[in-house]
């Protein structure tokens, strides 16, 4: 079925992997589109907030509380389900995901609801692959590097199509 | 006026904050430093903690001393302004790992960005005389953005 609208959900953690999504998709990449973003943000301490025309100055923000997955495991799970209610109340067709670890509850959420799953890596990582990348390695549909020589360090299915620099 | 910036990380970045503050009776122009979580108040400059945006400061500042975040890439790419740039190391306990000098490095690499990896090279010489603007290449950049705008195009098609 072939149809011109589409919802994309740009999920990324706060400071360089949320500027990296800002940078790159411009109204202009997303033309005629629609989108939510998902963050985190430290003055959430559960559940989500939700902010309204903050994403490109038009689109809703969500965001969920930062770094809180490291100490409580169990949080995947709940934030899995919680991503998985936003992406079927905001019929999501597409993810677009930089990291860190919110990127790995988001790619789950995405595949249990069939939605399509982009990983783009951090532009920062030149060397040496990062652990929340490689999870999501095998959680994505396209796992995307932005430096050519970072491909072959994460397996055959890593693709440079250009980076940021 | 120069500026100088280490973000918000946690962990505190006095190496570079102590070294700026020796220095700063020998440096010609105005030093403003944003200090984050490090405790050391500077003697011989004006400092504060943490602002909503670094935006202004970095606009009106004519040189740029930053830690070597991602934060940075907007600024890198779209300012034309002189930038040295300072990772924050492991094994200053200043990061939980060396990312930022591995950063720091390629963009030197990539663009001429000057990264001190030897807190010592940043004296008050380098930086009255430092006014290289660098050199951005914003080939691959494009190239991603194009790649995503037929992407998105592809997925439409296809849901």
């Amino acid at each position: 079925m072939n149809k011109d609208s589409m919802n994309i959900a740009f999920v990324a953690s706060q400071g360089g992997h949320s500027g990296q999504i800002h940078i790159l998709f411009t109204k202009k990449v997303l033309g005629k589109y629609g989108a939510i973003f998902i963050t985190e943000n430290q003055k959430v301490k559960s559940g989500y907030k939700v902010k309204e025309k903050s994403f490109l100055k038009k689109f809703r923000t969500y965001f969920f509380p930062k770094d809180h997955l490291q100490l409580y495991p169990w949080r995947y799970i709940q934030e899995t389900l919680q991503l998985r209610r936003v992406f079927k109340e905001e019929k999501i067709d597409c993810i677009v995901t930089n990291g860190a670890q919110i990127s790995i509850p988001a790619c789950i959420a995405a595949r249990s609801l069939g939605i399509y799953t982009v990983f783009i890596d951090t532009v920062i990582r030149v060397k040496t692959p990062n652990w929340s990348a490689r999870a999501c390695y095998y959680l994505s549909h396209l796992f995307l590097v932005q430096h050519q020589s970072m491909a072959a360090k994460y397996g055959n299915k890593a693709k440079y199509e250009g980076g940021i620099l | 006026m120069i500026f100088v910036a280490v973000g918000t990380h946690p962990e505190s970045f006095e190496r570079l904050i102590k070294r700026i503050d020796e220095i700063a009776p020998q440096v010609k122009e105005k030093i403003l430093i944003q200090r984050g979580f490090t405790k050391y108040i500077p003697k011989n400059c004006e400092s504060f903690e943490f602002a909503d945006s670094l935006e202004p400061y970095f606009k009106k500042a004519r040189l740029v001393v930053s830690q070597s975040a991602t934060s940075l890439l907007e600024f890198v790419l779209f300012n034309k302004k002189p930038l040295i740039t300072v990772p924050r190391q492991k094994k200053f306990h200043e990061h939980l790992n060396d990312h930022q000098v591995e950063f720091a490095i390629y963009l030197q690499e990539r663009t001429g960005i000057k990264a001190v990896l030897n807190i010592d090279e940043l004296t008050p010489e380098l930086l009255n005389s430092y006014k290289k603007v660098a050199k951005i290449d914003k080939r691959n950049f494009s190239k991603l953005q194009e790649y995503f705008k037929r992407l998105f195009n592809d997925i439409a098609k296809r849901s």
